[in-house]
This record gives structure tokens, sequence and C-alpha cells, in this order.
């Protein structure tokens, strides 16, 4: 649907579609708040509409226009524009991060130094981040005396020697406190916690090689192979689990269809203006 | 601190050391292990067999450093699977930021094995943003929603992406993941389009994919890390994942023992206590 631009014209594009949202934005911005709400309601119904339509709506039928979908061929660039409103929640995010951070070192509150670290990591990953990102990894000189062969290092080290090692660290932390937890709170009190139990046994001594060892004497077929622990797991896992997994999806898809509803005709409380009228 | 306080951090300590001492033991000295693969993961693993050559698999990358442990495995036993094969396929993430950069290094340390190179024989789409839209857009104009690969490279001057349009040119996606993403697929890919299905996440995750596969909406499930061991039995390589089953046992036995013994010291209190007021 879009032809790509390069050269001059892009520039002037990009300008004009700048300088044309920072208009609308600051038009939008003098409404009255009945009438932003208005529109943010409207905007979200036709936003909800189209995809309905695209979905609902067969591919192809005698009796739509053309015989096809009309709403198939926007879908594209719909999401190519969904993906600029998405890179505007990054910045967001970034603009929010910075705020709440800089007041805590400006009025040193409390694990202030925190929000130090916070400035420091965010500025050196994205500044290297970006700068490995558009540099050849090679020993040709980059900038600020330093080679981009050692942009790239620098940039290896904060991600993998830092946050892959950081965030593993930070996730293999569960496993210390489920095992702390297993001795504490998984107690036998009733004849339900015994059942989940005999199957929490089983199902952890079946997902592993030295539990499937346990029952390797009984036969590979026939009748008995069915209490070996992977089988044993396997039927728990695939008949008793699954049912419960699809009531739980069951449910869980019409509420989020009931939900979807509200947000679409925008009947959920809380929904755009009413939070900041209830402060009010 | 109460003395009944401090004998609790106490043990708290204690069951933190066994576990830390008893996985870095085994992850040092691994002794090997059998695995007969589950039908879920041969179910996976012959559907790719049977794949045609002359379409790109999507390696659909949603994790990141946090569930490395168990997705890393999948991933490497997929990418085995995938250069054994010869089938072309794409990196792309779309949930989590670094998890193409994660698979990215694991292709390129797998590649020079099987003499494979980047552009060629795949290709890495990097993140893209925009959710579930996105995915609907991607199945009908993949160059379009793509545009370029990780390194900036235009997708069209990609060779690995020649001939690759639209879902038509998919001959699967696999989902390696660590969190609810296989929802979308089934949704706007699998439901709409019949595009096949494979899906490998960690052991929390795999009953809820369950349903998912009895009705025959994925082709199959490898489940956690005991899913990648199996599934490098049957790509006839040694991987991270047979290598960690060691260790993985003696965590799963450990914490049985602390949950018998929890209940045990929970019976003699209960006997104390009726003892002491009987």
């Amino acid at each position: 649907m879009f032809v790509p631009v390069h050269g001059i014209k892009f520039w002037i594009y990009i300008a004009a579609a700048t300088g044309g949202w920072v208009a609308l934005l600051a038009l939008l911005h003098l409404l009255p708040a009945r009438h932003k709400r208005a529109l943010t309601v409207g905007l979200t119904f036709l936003a909800g509409l189209f995809y309905s339509l695209e979905f609902y709506l067969p591919a192809k039928a005698r009796w739509l226009p053309h015989g096809k979908n009309p709403v198939s061929p926007l879908v594209v660039p719909m999401g190519s524009a969904l993906n600029v409103v998405f890179g505007f929640t990054i910045a967001l995010g970034l603009i929010n991060l910075a705020l709440i951070h800089g007041r805590n070192v400006a009025r040193r509150r409390a694990g202030w130094h925190n929000s130090v670290a916070f400035f420091a990591a965010m500025i050196s990953m994205v500044v290297f981040g970006l700068w490995q990102s558009y540099t050849p990894d090679s020993g040709k000189p980059a900038a600020l005396g330093l080679s981009c062969a050692q942009v790239h290092r620098v940039y290896d080290v904060l991600f993998t020697g830092l946050f892959q090692a950081l965030g593993a660290t930070v996730f293999s932390i569960l496993a210390f406190y489920m095992a702390s937890a297993a001795f504490r709170a998984f107690r036998i009190r009733a004849a339900e916690a015994a059942f989940m139990m005999a199957s929490a046994f089983i199902v952890m001594l079946g997902q592993v090689p030295i539990g499937r060892a346990l029952t390797n004497w009984l036969p590979r077929h026939g009748t008995l192979s069915q209490f070996r622990l992977q089988e044993l797991m396997n039927w728990i896992l695939n008949s008793w689990s699954m049912a419960g997994v699809r009531a739980v999806a069951f449910g869980i898809a019409v509420g989020g269809l009931s939900m979807s509803l509200r947000i679409w005709l925008s009947l959920e409380r809380g929904s755009f203006f009413e939070m900041r009228e209830t402060k009010r | 601190m109460t003395g009944e306080r401090a004998g609790a951090e106490r043990t708290r300590h204690i069951i933190f050391a066994a576990l830390w001492v008893l996985i870095l033991a085994t992850l040092i000295w691994p002794v090997p292990t059998r695995m007969k693969p589950s039908p879920a993961v041969r179910s996976l693993h012959n559907t790719i067999e049977t794949l045609p050559r002359n379409k790109l698999v999507i390696l659909s990358v949603s994790w990141d450093v946090g569930t490395r442990g168990e997705n890393g495995p999948q991933t490497s036993a997929l990418i085995n699977h995938l250069f054994k094969g010869g089938h072309r396929f794409a990196i792309f993430g779309w949930v989590f930021q670094p998890g193409p950069m994660l698979a990215e290094q694991i292709a390129d340390s797998l590649a020079p094995r099987y003499g494979k190179h980047y552009g060629t024989d795949w290709v890495n789409w990097g993140f893209k943003a925009g959710g579930s839209p996105m995915l609907q857009a991607l199945a009908k104009d993949i160059p379009g929603v793509i545009v370029e690969d990780l390194n900036h490279t235009s997708i069209t001057r990609i060779p690995a992406m020649a001939g690759v349009k639209d879902w038509h040119d998919i001959g699967m996606v696999i989902d390696i993941t660590g969190t609810s993403s296989l929802d979308s697929w089934v949704a706007f890919w699998q439901g709409v389009y019949g595009v096949p299905l494979g899906y490998a996440c960690t052991g929390v995750m795999g009953p809820e994919s369950f349903p998912y596969l009895d009705a025959g909406q994925i082709k199959g499930v490898v489940n956690g890390l005991v899913g990648s061991a199996e599934y490098e039995v049957l790509v006839g390589v040694s991987g991270q994942g047979q290598q960690r089953m060691t260790s993985q046992s003696a965590a799963h036995v450990l914490i049985i023992v602390l949950i018998i013994a929890g209940n045990l010291l929970m019976l003699r209190d209960r006997k104390r206590r009726a003892k002491a007021g009987g």
C-alpha cells in the first residue's frame, strides 16, 4: 500500500509527519475533557471494529464488495502503524523511569545510589547497543579513541557478561525459594493434599531419569508397563491435568471475551478519564 | 531474634547450601543417562523430518535469559535438527527483545559443525514490536513487516529469504517460549491458515499446551529440560539437555526429601503437642 521513499524526500516526509502530529496533539490538548473522551471512545471502537471485521468476515464471499474482505488489505499498514505506537510506548517507559529515578537522585531519597546505577546501566546499554548495531565489527577506528572491535567488545561485556548473567541469577534464585517452601509449606493436612502430593511425586520423578529408573524393572510393553513412572506421569498430565487446564482455559476465554467487549465499548470502569475524574 | 525464628533461618540456610552444593556437584560430574523420548517430543521431531525443504521454518524465540536454562537447550536441539535436515530457518522474536540475540549465539556456535552460513542457511529477523496485530500482518506480507534483518540488511537481499512472501512459504512455526505466546500463533496462524505449529516451553507451562496437542493444533511439544534431552536423543547429539539431567534429577529428589522431612517434623510436633495437652 505504501511505497518507500529515499533521500531528501524521506526527510521531508519525516519532518511533515512530525510537524503534523505535534500540531494535532496540540489541537487535541485544547479540546474540553468530554470531547477528548468522546474521541478516545470512538477511536477505541473503530480499532476494535477493524480487527473484528477482519477476523470474522470471510476472506472471499460473493456478497462482499468485489467478493473479498474489504478490510484485509489494511492489516499490513495497520500492523506497521501499531509498530510505531509500540515504539512510542518504549519511549514513554524510558521517560517515566528517568523522571522517577531522576527525582530519587535529586532529592537524595533512600536508595538513591540504585537510581544512579539505573542511569549508568540504561545509558551505557543504549549508547553501546545502538553504536555496535550500526558499526561493523572490524579494527577500524570508531570514535572517542575506540576502535569498532572495541565497541563490540564493550557491548558483549554489557550484554553477555552482565545482562545475561544478572537475569539468569535473579531467575535461578527461585529454585532456592522453591526448595525452602517445599520444606516449610507443603504439608499433608487433608486427603486432597495427600492426593496432590502423590501426583506431584509421580510427575517430578517421572520427569527425570533417576525417577524413571525406579520402575525400569517393569516390562516395556503390556498392562504392567502402564505402571512405569513415565507412563503414570503422562497419564496424570494428559488426562487429569489436561481436564483441569481445559476448564481453566475455557473460563479464561469466556472472561477474556467479556473483558474485551467491555474495553471495546468503553464500559470498563476506570478506563480513560474516570480515574482522573474520581481523583478530582 | 527468637530461638524458633533463628532455628528456621538456620534450616533455610542449610537447605540453600544443600541445593547449591548438589546442583554444582552434578553439573561438574554428570552421570550419563538414558532417555526415552515421549510421544509429544517424537511427534515434533517426525513433523520436522517430513517438512518440505523449499519452505522456511520460523523459530519464534519468545524467551530471554530468565528461562535460558530450559529454552536454551531446546533452541539448541531444534537448530541442530534443522541444520542436520538442511532446512532454512528464521530466528524471530516478538515478546522479549533479547531472544533473537540469544538464539543467534546458539546458531552461530552450531553452524560450523554442519558447514552452515548465515544468510544462506538461516536468517535472523530480530525483534519486532506490535504483538498479535503484527503477527496478523506478518502472515500476509513477511518482507513488508520484517523489512531488514538483525544486521540491517534488507530482507529481500538475503538468499535464505528467496521466494518467501507470506504464510504460504512457511513450512512450520516453532514457538520456543517461557511465556504464553502460543495462543497468538494458534489464533492467527494455525487457526486461520493451517500453518503447522510446534511448541517448546518451560516445564511449568507444558500442561497448558496439552489441550492444543490433543486437538491437533500443535504438532508436538518439547516440554522443559527433559524435553530437550529427549529431543537430543532423537537428533543424535549430546547437548546441555542431557548434561543437565543429573542436576535436575538431584534437585527433584532433594525437593521430595524436603517435603517428606517437613511432613515428618509436622507429625512429630503434633504428637508432642498432643502429649503435652493430654
